[in-house]
């Protein structure tokens, strides 16, 4: 495992923007939490229920053959032909990708649905249950999704997140990046990047992954554009990154001094392998929303360095003897000599 | 020979560097479009497409792993981790350059030794010069450029080894012996492997067994499967599967469709009144339209509407008549679940149930040789496992009338055994008619505390315990443990029966009537009217008029008098105290009239 630390999580004097816009999202979350305990707990046990599921992935299976012109990827498809001749085990697998159908789910009331009418009646309540606890949901009303693209959603997701642990884990890179990224920036630079970042990610997303009626929340592809533009910014840089090696031996564990640019290539890899080798259809991390971000703060340092005005701020220098050594267990101040 | 060996943890962390930050980002980026054909083909059932693409990300990890090492052992001297731990391979013969297929070789055999959990790489700590079997083949060894490296192992180091060797050995020796003992208590109790596989079929399998079976093809798959499910031949899924099939070949769906639809959703009452409601109204006056408020009537306890109904329905389908039988077995109503029985004859694959309930409700409705013939006629065509349960049974309940039982046909296949851990406490008949046979059999007396120590069921243990107490005499403890089994909500019904008759055999009178109390919140009907005939019996021959005259005119009410007790009434209503009652004949009427009168004269 290894994981980067730079300079450590500075103070709210040395980083007050970085804190502001964490402190906004914890807010923001404490309230959402508040407001969406219940509706989340009923859509959950909506979403789950059995019948409603396979009835719907019945009813989709028919909703594919009838629009045989719109733009459905080929395994969708497929799915659906395979539902239709009678393979019952795909059908609760149809049903949960059909959540994320926005024309389908509010199609319906119109809809004309052949076969079995008690699922079909009730399919349809509970579509109209389910669109009702989605209008109170606030990850539908801050997130990006299908029912409201508008351009204040592509601001409002940002601070929106679905948990406490998707929170943690996206603050603690913010913390880290951006703070260190508005030191050498200033606060005004680091939202103006955080933003236009965020921006920028829903935009990608949109274009490469497509809205759909999940919404996307999160400020990951705002932190991607941060942590890459702090990666260009100091491209050869030497910075501190924590390494364990999963024993508990002296060696296994420590700090360890490389080139800035290896968590920008390591982070990028996994997003595009995670873009590559999953189906968006099937939800998850939103990759393309941090190869949006990545892309947004690699563009904003290319920007940057063609001014040639613009030198970022020294940082005090942690660098060890040699690059690329492993320093166990010692704190860094301990090898600066040399 | 290099005197200065690498540290087998500088070894490891250099592996795990090479692992988890080179190879595997590698691998996860060149795999990554792979894993997503192979995630469309999970989804879509393509096995083979799934098989063929999981090969290939194999392939392209091992050749990752091996043109990785190689190129950097062959140009470098170290892959990437060795280089951060200042560790090199070499030659084993110090002048000598290191060899490309030495190096191929060396990282075929690390791969193999890594799929063997790592195990032929502990080798590290146990030889003289740390070299582990891709060393040892290629002629190689890895030394430490800091010159901190460590010669040969200790003894601690050897002997860890060994240690772990052994017990990983011992553990793989272990866990194939449970496997092979597994295999044979499985084919012991199903006789065969052949069993085994038969029994992992899927159940619609005997849907379809059924459709072929039957010579005039009248009744469809959806209807069968409804009867099957009915007398609980086959699950839920079975029927499931059924509508499945059924819901892909048409286009609209039919009233059995729906009524099916009601049942398999059982679970979720909104689903199944809605599938209940649609059924007359796709198939007015059917038979799937008659079940369908059957099962209303059924959510209401409108028992009397049940009847009605089931009476008025027309027959044939097989699932009414089957629900029809299980409703009066329920009721102890068993000359009507007799005469809905007759009406299955056509209905080879319900022959199973058929016959097992045929032989339950003549031998509860007092006709026990019928049921004997009953039986001595079902045996043949019962599979063994149904055989044996009714047999089991009719044999515990025989038992109950005397140890005479033992030589009758339905006590003669319970198994003779002194074991306890022979005896499957799950199936309660034949756990019981085995442990009455013991009983009969013991000349010195059964040795409970065995018994009630070896068994786990916790009402099993009670039931033990309490006959314990009573062999010692100490009848109140008894009482006490039998009433625990009685009030039990999870002791089987045969079982809290049985506790009722052996505590009458020595309650006293306050005891008794405690047990009357009990006997009022019997949730079973079949229960309740064996328990109460036995207390009724119990009270007569203690002479307590009182009791049995309550207990009577309780059974009476739901005319479940057995014989035995008409006849002890009819004795009690010709002695004198009961002058005034013409009771010189049997009739329930004059027996009624006669309970009337008691009452008015207490």
């Amino acid at each position: 495992m290894i994981f980067p630390i730079l300079n450590g999580l500075l103070g709210f004097r040395k980083s007050p923007v970085t804190w502001a816009v964490v402190l906004l999202n914890l807010l923001v979350l404490i309230y959402t939490t508040n407001m969406g305990v219940e509706s989340q707990e009923r859509l959950d046990e909506l979403m789950k229920k059995k019948f409603f599921v396979t009835a719907q992935g019945r009813i989709y299976a028919q909703y594919l053959e009838d629009h045989s012109q719109g733009e459905y990827p080929d395994f969708i498809r497929e799915l659906g032909r395979q539902v239709r001749e009678g393979e019952s085990e795909r059908v609760e697998m149809l049903g949960q990708l059909a959540f994320r159908d926005f024309n389908f789910m509010h199609d319906a009331d119109q809809m004309e649905i052949e076969g079995d009418r008690v699922a079909a009646k009730i399919w349809r309540q509970r579509v109209q249950d389910l669109l009702q606890l989605q209008d109170d949901h606030p990850s539908f009303i801050f997130g990006l999704n299908a029912q409201d693209t508008s351009f204040s959603k592509w601001l409002t997701y940002i601070f929106v997140h679905s948990g406490w642990f998707h929170f943690l884990g996206n603050m603690v890179f913010l913390l880290i990046f951006g703070g260190a990224l508005e030191v050498q920036i200033g606060g005004l630079g680091f939202l103006v990047v955080f933003l236009l970042s965020g921006t920028f990610a829903a935009g990608v997303f949109s274009l490469m992954t497509g809205v759909t009626s999940s919404p996307l929340v999160g400020a990951s592809g705002a932190i991607s554009g941060i942590m890459t533009l702090y990666c260009v910014l100091n491209w050869r840089r030497a910075e501190r990154y924590f390494y364990w090696l999963f024993l508990p031996f002296r060696g296994f564990m420590g700090f360890v001094y490389l080139p800035a640019w290896v968590a920008m290539v390591l982070w990028g890899i996994n997003d595009i392998a995670g873009y590559l080798g999953n189906m968006p259809e099937l939800g998850g991390v939103a990759h393309t929303a941090h190869l949006g971000g990545e892309l947004a703060g690699l563009m904003t340092g290319l920007i940057l360095f063609s001014m040639r005005k613009f030198r970022p701020v020294k940082m005090p220098p942690v660098i060890p003897r040699k690059m690329g050594v492993l320093i166990p267990f010692l704190p860094p101040t301990h090898k600066r000599a040399g | 020979m290099v005197s200065a060996m690498a540290r087998p943890l500088d070894r490891l962390a250099a592996a795990i560097v090479d692992v988890f930050v080179l190879l595997i980002p590698a691998f996860v980026l060149i795999s990554a479009p792979l894993k997503r054909l192979m995630t469309a083909s999970f989804i879509l059932g393509a096995e083979s497409d799934f098989a063929g693409m999981l090969l290939i990300t194999v392939v392209i990890g091992v050749v990752l792993i091996v043109a990785y090492q190689t190129l950097s052992h062959y140009f470098f001297g170290a892959t990437l981790g060795k280089m951060l731990f200042d560790l090199r391979v070499r030659s084993v013969f110090a002048e000598e350059r290191l060899g490309f297929v030495a190096c191929l070789g060396r990282s075929f055999i690390w791969i193999v030794e890594t799929l063997c959990l790592g195990l032929p790489m502990l080798s590290v700590f146990a030889n003289r010069h740390r070299r582990p079997l891709h060393d040892r083949i290629c002629d190689t060894c890895v030394i430490s450029t800091l010159n901190s490296g460590v010669v040969s192992p200790n003894r601690w180091e050897r002997g860890m080894v060994r240690g772990l060797f052994a017990a990983v050995i011992l553990f793989m020796v272990m866990l194939g012996a449970l496997q092979v003992r597994g295999l044979l208590d499985r084919m012991k109790a199903d006789h065969s492997l052949a069993a085994i596989i038969e029994r992992e079929e899927n159940d619609c399998e005997a849907v379809s067994r059924a459709v072929n079976e039957e010579s005039d093809g009248e009744h469809d798959r959806l209807e069968v499967a409804m009867s099957l499910y009915a007398a609980g031949l086959a699950e839920r899924t079975c029927l499931e599967a059924e509508i499945e099939r059924e819901v892909s070949h048409q286009t609209a769906a039919a009233g059995i469709t729906y009524l099916a639809q009601a049942f398999v959703n059982a679970d979720d009452a909104e689903v199944s009144n809605s599938y209940l409601d649609q059924v007359c109204e796709e198939a007015p006056n059917t038979v799937e339209c008659a079940m369908s408020k059957v099962v209303n009537k059924w959510s209401s306890e409108d028992w009397s509407g049940v009847e009605s109904l089931l009476g008025s329905a027309d027959k044939g389908s097989g699932y009414l008549e089957v629900w029809a039988v299980r409703h009066y077995m329920k009721q102890a109503n068993y000359a009507k679940a007799i005469a809905f029985l007759d009406t299955l004859t056509d209905h080879h694959e319900l022959a199973d149930f058929s016959l097992v309930q045929r032989v339950k409700a003549l031998y509860n409705s007092y006709q026990e040789v019928e049921a004997e013939v009953a039986l001595a006629q079902a045996l043949p065509s019962l599979q063994k496992e149904d055989g044996e349960d009714i047999s089991a049974w009719m044999c515990a309940q025989q038992l109950q009338n005397g140890c005479g039982a033992l030589e009758k046909m339905a006590c003669r296949d319970v198994p003779q055994t002194k074991d306890i851990a022979e005896i499957d406490f799950e199936h309660p008949a034949a756990a019981l008619s085995r442990v009455m046979a013991l009983e009969c059999q013991g000349d010195q007396g059964m040795d409970y505390l065995t018994f009630s120590e070896a068994v786990h069921d916790e009402d099993w243990q009670t039931f033990f315990r309490a006959n314990l107490k009573h062999q010692k005499s100490d009848n109140h403890a008894a009482f006490k443990l039998y009433a625990e089994v009685i009030n039990s909500n999870s002791a089987p019904e045969m079982l809290r029966v049985e506790a009722v008759r052996r505590l009458a055999q020595f309650a006293s009178r306050q005891q008794l009537a405690a047990v009357v109390e009990m006997w009022r919140g019997f949730e079973s009907k079949e229960s309740w009217v064996k328990t109460g005939n036995v207390l009724f019996t119990r009270f007569a021959e203690k002479k307590d008029r009182d009791w049995a005259m309550r207990v009577a005119r309780s059974l009476m009410n739901s005319e479940s008098l057995s014989p035995q007790a008409v006849a002890r009434l009819t004795d009690f209503s010709r002695e004198p105290k009961a002058a005034r009652q013409p009771a010189s004949t049997k009739s329930t009427e004059d027996l009624r009239l006669y309970l009337d009168s008691y009452e008015e004269e207490q």
